[in-house]
């Protein structure tokens, strides 16, 4: 739980330099879960779960089809482009401009 | 692991006592891409196959034929490789066509669903959507023994039950199995009950629905989801870092092109010297057999010529596809598009266009066929525009030939810009694709989303299949334009006949009466009279006439009426270029564009005017024309079929001609303003 909240601050801190907002918590979640982060965000070895998708429909229908959809939990086999994802048995590739508007939950189960 | 016939569906029910019907039964053949589908295609159907486009698509559909053990025939269509049928992809709208029976499309009697078990819960939601329609299905569990490898078991009986439908394991690639999908398909032809009730599958509406679904087939026949695929494969994890790495990456892609096209261009070289050798021995059969006439001279050099034209393509379409069917059998294609997708992309180009531009360099007609990897239309639309500036190999004597002429004593220079040539035709495509997808073709290449395959040792009998299927289309389709094209360009080049001038018979006399004293000066002479009829031949012709007439639209970039001959009688195909100088100005077409005598006399070469046929700036000119102009009939046919419209082969040469025209004139002016001569 500690390097995770080092992770976080980590994160936070990288977001504030770059000047981009930070995303906003639904006010629905629980407080205790983690800030979404963009998928770029995450080192390799990262358990995580897709919170959201930022991509045009066909890109967003394309990775449902993958496997990966709102709520789908996945391994960071790679970081950097391309970034490879494992989702169950499914290993996916995404360019950066992809994974960049992947907003995901970093998993804290190993 | 046994097949698994589903006693709750009604497929199991007992042959029907009916008689078998003679018509075919259609089947299906769905699935995820690499599952294997095609594989199982290759194992059922053998050579009975064959390759066409789905109607009013340039998708492609390889349908074939076997028959079942009750002698029923079998029409089997093996559909394209997709995730979803609700994906608004030309290949999902395809099978949504022929599963739903829509427009020109039949609707299949049963589907053969092909699952990848190593990856069962992501192929069961397509397998939803499929039994959604309500068609028998018989559901092929296809590498089964690399699920086993990974610990994995299944209950085909308890799945089957699950699904509602038989199940049956198999390994495509060993054929394994095939025997009992061949039984349950016996009893899905004997079985008269009409399409499945869908309320058996409920929730398969929605996407929640679908994935509840599919989740918990798996979970209550294989014992959880986390069960399959959960196994790390620490070699795959490997294989991707160093594939995909940005610096060992781009090397290892060096490497693995440079022995591809190595291995294309040893390969092929063999077919293609025996398929140019044959058809000179049987062009001087003919010639021999046949009396003189307008006829021989039809088939000698018109109809073989043509047939060679084309035929001689073969060996390395064939080759270029068996070996990047191998490859992408690997598994290695999907890692090697998103090495190439952080350069191409620059341009709008996605990473999948890496080789078919690659395969330019060999020839644009490969070239152009490989871009049936590339997913999107722009970004495909885009690759085959731009192929063709890639130097071929045809280009290739026309650059000796220039560059000889342009730097004679300067060797390394002309090897420098040798290499300028390809680097220029390269640069072309590039900024032409970036011009195309901010213009008329607008938008960003497509981001690369890509399933990475597991690794695996190719299938040689695939590749091979996917190398016969290729080629024989290539042959019946863009076979048959090129050959009627080099029909027509020879025709045009040949007639109408233009008997030698009098200067000529006067030279062939002088020798008859020098041949017993000095046969030497005889022969000499005979070679004189033979060039001066050829030229009269040449300039006499269509395509002469057409060449003086056409001349004052080359003025500007220095070309006389013979250069232009030279560049319209290229359009048949570039090497041509070099033959029609030969002939024109040498008196034979046997040019060896590095031999030096030949070029010296070709730089010694004049126009009407008495000045040099192949002044600097003139050379100069034709150098970069050659590099950028869209100069080849048989690629344009290619282009029009591959796109579906003439429309974009017509853009092709209209915007290729036109740029290399430009560049011509620049090139040609500034050598000029340069001081050049």
């Amino acid at each position: 739980m500690v390097a995770f909240r080092c992770y976080n601050l980590r994160v936070n801190l990288r977001l504030s330099l770059n000047n981009e907002p930070t995303p906003v918590r639904p006010l629905a979640q629980a407080p205790t879960f983690p800030d979404p982060l963009r998928l770029t965000q995450l080192a390799a070895g990262s358990r995580a779960r897709l919170s959201e998708t930022r991509l045009a429909a066909h890109e967003r229908d394309l990775l449902t089809a993958l496997g990966l959809s709102a709520g789908s939990c996945f391994r960071v086999c790679r970081a950097g482009d391309p970034w490879i994802l494992e989702v169950r048995a499914t290993r996916i590739g995404l360019a950066d401009v992809v994974a960049e508007r992947l907003l995901v939950v970093p998993d804290g189960e190993p | 692991m046994s097949p698994a016939p589903a006693a709750t569906s009604p497929l199991a029910e007992p042959p029907a006592a009916t008689a078998p019907s003679r018509d075919p039964l259609r089947i299906a053949l769905v699935g995820n891409p690499n599952t294997g589908k095609t594989t199982l295609f290759n194992r059922l159907c053998g050579l009975r196959a064959k390759t066409a486009n789905f109607p009013g698509t340039t998708t492609d559909a390889r349908i074939g034929r076997m028959s079942l053990p009750t002698g029923r025939d079998v029409e089997v269509v093996d559909l394209p490789g997709i995730y979803r049928l609700t994906l608004d992809l030309p290949e999902s709208r395809v099978c949504r066509g022929v599963l739903g029976g829509e427009g020109f499309y039949r609707r299949p009697d049963a589907v053969v669903a092909v699952l990848d078990a190593t990856n069962l819960a992501r192929n069961l939601h397509l397998l939803g959507e499929v039994l959604a329609k309500g068609l028998p299905t018989v559901v092929a569990l296809n590498m089964v023994d690399l699920a086993r490898r990974r610990g994995l078991t299944f209950d085909a009986e308890k799945l089957s039950r699950e699904l509602g439908c038989p199940v049956v394991p198999i390994m495509a690639r060993k054929g394994e199995g095939t025997e009992q999908l061949l039984g349950q398909l016996a009893q899905v032809a004997a079985a008269t009950a009409g399409p499945r009730p869908l309320t058996a599958l409920p929730g398969l509406g929605t996407e929640a629905g679908l994935e509840r679904w599919a989740d918990g087939v798996v979970e209550r026949s294989l014992g959880g989801t986390h069960a399959v695929g959960a196994g790390a494969d620490t070699l795959t994890e490997r294989l991707d870092q160093a594939f995909t790495h940005p610096i060992l990456g781009v090397l290892l892609f060096t490497l693995v092109m440079a022995g591809l096209f190595w291995t294309l261009f040893a390969l092929a070289k063999v077919p293609m010297d025996l398929i140019e050798a044959t058809f000179s021995v049987l062009g001087g059969w003919v010639a021999a057999v046949m009396p003189a006439g307008a006829l021989r001279d039809l088939v000698a050099n018109g109809i073989l010529g043509g047939i060679a034209g084309t035929v001689v393509f073969l060996p390395q379409i064939c080759l270029l596809f068996l070996l990047i069917s191998l490859l992408e059998d690997t598994g290695y294609l999907a890692r090697a598009a998103f090495v190439m997708d952080r350069i191409l992309c620059r341009f709008g180009l996605p990473g999948h266009a890496f080789v078919p531009l690659l395969s330019s360099h060999a020839c644009a007609i490969p070239g152009i066929l490989a871009t049936r990897l590339i997913p999107d239309r722009q970004d495909r639309l885009t690759t085959i525009l731009v192929a063709p500036f890639m130097s071929c190999s045809a280009r290739l004597p026309v650059y000796v030939l220039l560059t000889g002429l342009l730097f004679e004593d300067r060797p390394l220079l002309g090897g420098l810009v040798f290499a300028g040539c390809y680097l220029l035709g390269g640069a072309a495509a590039l900024l032409s694709a970036l011009v195309a997808r901010r213009s008329f073709l607008a938008g960003r290449s497509r981001p690369m989303v890509l399933e990475l395959p597991s690794y695996k040792v190719p299938s040689l009998r695939t590749a091979a299949f996917v190398a016969w299927d290729q080629g024989l289309e290539f042959l019946k389709k863009a076979g048959t334009t090129i050959m009627a094209i080099c029909v027509v360009m020879w025709w045009l080049s040949a007639y109408p006949v233009t008997p030698p001038p009098p200067q000529a018979l006067a030279l062939e006399q002088r020798a008859a009466t020098l041949a017993a004293a000095d046969p030497a000066e005889a022969e000499r002479l005979r070679g004189e009279a033979a060039l001066l009829a050829a030229r009269t031949a040449q300039a006499g012709s269509y395509a002469g006439r057409l060449g003086r007439l056409v001349q004052p639209v080359f003025e500007p970039l220095g070309y006389d009426w013979q250069l232009t001959v030279g560049v319209l009688t290229s359009f048949v195909a570039r090497e041509v270029f070099v033959s029609t100088m030969s002939v024109l100005l040498v008196g034979s077409d046997d040019l060896d564009p590095e031999d030096r005598g030949v070029l010296d006399r070709l730089h010694g070469a004049t126009r009407d005017d008495g000045t040099l046929l192949f002044s600097t700036a003139a050379s100069a000119s034709l150098l970069v024309f050659f590099v950028l102009a869209m100069q080849c009939l048989p690629t344009l046919a290619v282009t029009r079929r591959e796109t579906g419209s003439v429309k974009w082969a017509a853009l092709q040469l209209g915007y290729m001609s036109a740029l290399a025209y430009v560049f011509a004139f620049i090139t040609y002016r500034l050598v000029l303003a340069l001081g050049g001569s």
